[in-house]
């Protein structure tokens, strides 16, 4: 990323989450001698994309880059070798060995960094120490990067496994972090008086943030409070949303072909023409950064993908409107139009060009039968139709040996609409799963079990909570909307419901639904420091008095783009009774969600 | 973050404390009035332990806490440099000294050494001296003194100060009720790292009857060790962690994990899972599930392996070791679709001993035999074998999937059609006709309708001068029919 131009245009500087990240890791780079190779934790490399291109780590004497991996490190000729990583034990017997195997093999004596991010942990140096490496680093640090703007308007912890962490190994440290990003959130723009929240993992973090707020002076926050509201949402009270497939354009780039730190790679052959995408090719794919930086991509990405079609042909006579304008001009304005409007016509093409494409092979997908069976079956589900016996598609797809990852999805989907599954339902197929796809997914399943998604029929609340928080919606306009639902096509993601509800006309409202949703409710009042005002009272320069109120929404567990997509219509509704930033641990599918709580095994064959 | 605050802090209470030389605590804690309470708890339990004898003693030293800060010297230097994570959170060498030269400071300030770090600071700042370089001193002589504070802070300090990553001694926690309180701390403030080093260092101190009823009392705490435990691949510790904690299902899903988990081949991992079986599931009738899956599991890897052996040579890239059933069954029905019941790879054992649906089994054998086109086999599938059977198909499989497959095998029209043909309620048959190509069945079906307009229209979409076409149109020109359009 060469310019983070668009990030100052939202309500947050969000830009400043990404100087500062810059800033920390020239300070790291520069306190080690010499030049440097980086072993990267690989989940680490996309995140530290969104703020240092590789050019900008050459400059500070980084010769090369590894990825993390077992066994000895690549010959390389370096001064200083910087393993960076999250702190997780699991990764510390990769550090240790490679460490080891250097040392082993002798040579050029290397000074060895390890650094955490975003903070350390005594457990992992107790590994090292037992590995008796510990002595052998010269430093051990930590770079303390825990949001990275995405957008100006969306911000991400990129924390791995955090809705596994704290779900099925009811680990905190997620939580614990997220406090942190939010205390760090505060300290630069204002105690935030309000704090609304619903679930476990919210409580908690409210708790810690409590905590944590008592170790500042409320001198060290800024005076004005640039944020109103903090709404806490805990994935497991919204389990629905996530495992359905998003019917959002973004959403859909993300479902087919995965969006990775607002990088998405595309099969290349669709885009040999134009070279209007920046970076490489990698093989046959080619990769692609989409931002609001983009003037098309902010306009259509959150648009259901039944209106991008039209959007894009739009677009495309707005531009040969706008290119058949030279002919009624004089010489001087030929000129300017050479000069200045030429070029952003040529941009705005190749944007559409390369929007086209990727649309293309979308709607390849999305035609597909599989696409739309799947689909039907998800909406019957969300109607409650049926919910109660094993669903013929889902047999289908299993006697078909479809992707196992769709098929479990489908299953959760099941589950959450049925309130639970009817034990001998699980059973049925449960069986049918590990005889099909191997015996070793029993592991899986039984993760799924432990972290809610699947569960057998407890309490019965969905109908309810359909109905009183209006979930499905049978008239949807996909062209117009007027509702949230338009991101799924007649289901509302039920977490922004929430967030909408909470603004208008307030919780007390749907105080039922809540109480039947699980964890505790929160509606917090967090007194301000004595010298802070109300951004309204005073008026600042560039806020008039009258600006919208702006809530954060705080994804904890994960948010998807539909999600994102949702509060970002509710934003730019013309009464709306506030603006949205947000905030998640990370940005996530169903299926990242599943694979993240699924066991990775090689059949015994195979090994 | 802290650091910084502490310094800020300690700058701004400085004059008003080192005037006040004759106060008994140091002033520049966090929470001011906790200090003297643990000070004194401290002496006590240290009494209790017998590590100081004299009360004496103890009141001499308080208040002059220079000689300890000596003692500490290693956790200064460690907290030197803030960015060494937790340079003393580690066990052994680098902490313990800490302790023990507590109770040798006690005695020796008895002996009369009365110079405390204000006395000492005084002296210092009487020499007239470049200001910036004595504020440097001031600062560095204020931490050593607090980290003297450090001997016995109260667990929820320390608690703070792991969470926050500095620096800070838990081998200062003796007796169980302080190391209990400890986790009980560190738990609520929610940092999962600073959690499992408290696991870990009551791990080390404890016997493994407490460890485990402290485990007991602490369930994230529990959770965190158990995590911990699995992602350096100790199952055997998790699980009989588990065991002891009384939570037997998920002992015994951790003991089947370390059982798949078995690296080496087929042997060890029958090995693991048979004494998984035998051992951990088979005796408890509430694992029954579990039970059946795993026996069944062993009873396929079983079955695979002889198999295997013997169609290797025939077929030198052969894997059949670790696939699914249904997978297994597939190879079976690909190779072995006639052996009898009695035969290893005969597909009817496989389906009887796995209790296999019929819709499993049947879609299963079919694409195994379409494969092959062996049609014949793929409508026995779907011919009912009892006496009374009228001779028409079963939807074992719904019969418009069955034509998806047949087809994707290169299928006739005619093998195609007796399928559709099978197809419940005219509609969806006329629909699926279309699809594959079946145009009799659609003429036919238009024809018993007697629906002469859609039969114009189907035709149209025919390409002229085909068969279909042809027949198409001889329908049309009949003229027994009473067309109702």
């Amino acid at each position: 990323m060469t310019s983070a131009l668009h990030l100052m245009h939202g309500r947050l500087r969000t830009n400043i989450f990404r100087d500062e990240a810059r800033q920390k890791f020239v300070t790291l780079l520069d306190k080690t001698v010499g030049t440097k190779a980086i072993v990267w934790d690989e989940r680490l490399t996309g995140p530290f994309g969104l703020v240092a291109e590789y050019s900008f780590l050459r400059e500070h004497d980084v010769a090369k880059m590894f990825p993390l991996r077992a066994g000895r490190l690549p010959p390389s000729d370096v001064d200083t070798v910087v393993f960076l990583v999250r702190p997780e034990v699991g990764l510390m017997e990769l550090v240790a060995e490679n460490v080891q195997k250097e040392e082993e093999q002798g040579g050029r004596r290397k000074e060895f960094v390890l650094c955490f991010m975003p903070t350390g942990s005594g457990a992992c140096e107790r590994v090292l120490e037992e590995r008796r490496v510990r002595g052998t680093f010269s430093q051990i640090t930590c770079l303390e990067v825990r949001l990275l703007p995405l957008d100006a308007d969306l911000l991400s912890m990129e924390y791995p496994l955090g809705f596994k962490e704290y779900a099925l190994e009811n680990d905190p440290s997620c939580l614990f972090e997220a406090a942190q990003a939010l205390l760090e959130i505060q300290l630069k723009f204002g105690i935030i008086p309000s704090i609304c929240g619903k679930g476990n993992a919210a409580k908690k973090v409210y708790d810690y943030l409590l905590n944590l707020r008592r170790e500042h002076q409320d001198s060290e926050f800024p005076t004005v409070c640039e944020i109103d509201t903090l709404l806490l949402i805990d994935r497991e009270v919204d389990l629905i949303t996530p495992v359905a497939t998003q019917l959002t354009y973004e959403g859909l780039i993300d479902e087919v072909f995965g969006i990775h730190n607002n990088t998405v790679k595309l099969p290349s052959e669709k885009f040999v023409k134009q070279d209007g995408g920046p970076i490489e090719m990698t093989n046959d794919r080619k990769q692609f950064l989409l931002s609001s930086a983009e003037e098309l991509y902010a306009d259509i990405r959150d648009k259901n993908f039944n209106a991008v079609g039209p959007a894009l042909s739009r677009k495309a006579k707005q531009i040969s409107a706008q290119y058949e304008e030279r002919h009624s001009q004089s010489v001087s304005e030929m000129k300017n139009f050479v000069k200045n409007v030429l070029p952003t016509i040529k941009a705005a093409k190749e944007s559409l060009g390369l929007h086209t494409s990727i649309a293309e092979l979308i709607k390849e997908r999305t035609d597909s039968e599989s696409f739309l069976e799947a689909l039907q079956t998800e909406q019957e589900m969300m109607n409650a139709i049926d919910t109660d016996r094993a669903h013929p598609h889902i047999e289908q797809l299993i006697a078909k040996k479809a992707d196992l990852t769709r098929v479990l999805r489908l299953i959760c989907l099941q589950s959450a609409c049925n309130s639970g599954l009817k034990p001998r339902l699980m059973d049925q197929y449960r069986r049918d799963l590990l005889q099909t796809y191997g015996f070793q997914h029993a592991l899986t399943l039984n993760n799924l079990e432990r972290a809610g998604l699947l569960r057998t029929q407890g309490r019965t609340t969905y109908s309810a909570l359909r109905r009183q928080l209006k979930l499905t919606v049978d008239d949807v306009n996909e062209q117009a909307p007027t509702d949230i639902s338009y991101t799924f096509s007649g289901y509302a993601p039920l977490s922004v419901r929430l967030a909408q509800l909470l603004a208008r006309p307030g919780w007390r409202s749907v105080s039922e639904a809540l109480a039947l949703l699980p964890g505790p409710t929160l509606m917090e009042e967090q007194p301000a420091p004595a010298a802070a005002r109300n951004r309204r009272d005073t008026g600042p320069l560039g806020l008039s008095a009258d600006d919208a109120r702006l809530t954060l929404v705080v994804f904890l567990g994960g948010a998807t783009f539909a999600e994102v997509a949702a509060l970002r219509f509710l934003s730019s509704q013309e009464d709306a009774p506030t603006e949205y930033v947000i905030a998640t641990t990370k940005m996530i599918n169903g299926n990242s969600l599943i694979s993240s709580l699924s066991e990775e095994l090689v059949p015994v064959g195979g090994a | 973050m802290m650091t910084s605050k502490n310094k800020k802090r300690d700058l701004f209470m400085g004059d008003e404390y080192w005037n006040e030389s004759s106060r008994k605590v140091t002033p520049f804690d966090f929470d001011d009035d906790t200090d003297t309470d643990t000070f004194m708890t401290m002496f006590k339990e240290m009494q209790v332990h017998g590590e100081s004898s004299e009360e004496d003693n103890i009141i001499g030293w308080d208040g002059k806490p220079i000689s300890v800060s000596d003692s500490i010297v290693s956790a200064a230097a460690a907290a030197r440099h803030p960015n060494s994570v937790s340079a003393t959170v580690q066990s052994g060498g680098a902490v313990s000294p800490v302790s023990s030269p507590l109770a040798r400071s006690a005695t020796h300030h008895s002996a009369g050494d009365s110079r405390t770090i204000s006395d000492a600071l005084i002296s210092v700042s009487a020499a007239p001296q470049d200001p910036a370089q004595l504020a440097a001193e001031v600062a560095f002589l204020r931490r050593r003194l607090a980290e003297a504070r450090e001997v016995a802070p109260p667990p929820a300090d320390t608690a703070r100060r792991l969470a926050l990553g500095e620096p800070c001694t838990l081998e200062l926690y003796r007796p169980l009720a302080e190391k209990r309180q400890l986790l009980a701390e560190t738990v609520a403030l929610g940092d999962g790292d600073a959690v499992l080093v408290v696991v870990l260092f009551l791990k080390r101190t404890l016997k493994r009857s407490l460890f485990v009823a402290e485990l007991r009392r602490q369930p994230v705490a529990c959770e965190q060790y158990l995590a911990y435990l699995r992602a350096r691949f100790s199952h055997a510790d998790a699980a009989d962690l588990l065991a002891m904690l009384g939570r037997v299902e998920e002992a015994a899903m951790v003991r089947y994990e370390s059982a798949v988990r078995v690296r080496g081949g087929v042997e060890p991992q029958l090995r693991g899972l048979r004494h998984c079986l035998q051992a951990h599931l088979a005796p408890d009738p509430e694992l029954a599930l579990h039970t059946g899956l795993v026996r069944q599991q062993i009873d396929l890897l079983e079955r695979q392996r002889p198999v295997e052996a013997a169609d290797a040579p025939a077929r030198p890239d052969l894997q059949l070791v670790g696939r699914s059933v249904l997978s297994t069954l597939h190879y079976c029905c690909l190779h072995h679709y006639s052996e009898p019941a009695n035969h290893l790879a005969s597909p009817a054992a496989l389906r009887e001993r796995h209790q296999l649906t019929e819709r499993q089994y049947t879609w299963t054998a079919l694409r195994a035999r379409a494969s092959l086109q062996a049609w014949a086999d793929v409508q026995a599938l779907f011919t009912s074998k009892t006496w009374f059977s009228s001779g028409k198909l079963r939807p074992v499989v719904p019969f418009e999937a069955a034509a998806e497959v047949l087809e994707s095998f290169g299928a006739t029209l005619e093998t195609l059609s007796l399928y559709i043909a099978s197809i419940d309620g005219t509609e969806k048959r006329l629909e699926h006709a279309k699809k594959f190509g079946c145009y009799k069945i659609v003429v036919d079906g238009y024809l018993s309708q007697k629906d002469r307009v859609s039969l114009e229209q189907y035709r149209a979409t025919l390409k002229p001068h085909s068969e279909a076409h042809q027949y198409a149109s001889d329908a049309l020109r009949a003229t027994t029919v009473r067309w109702k359009n």
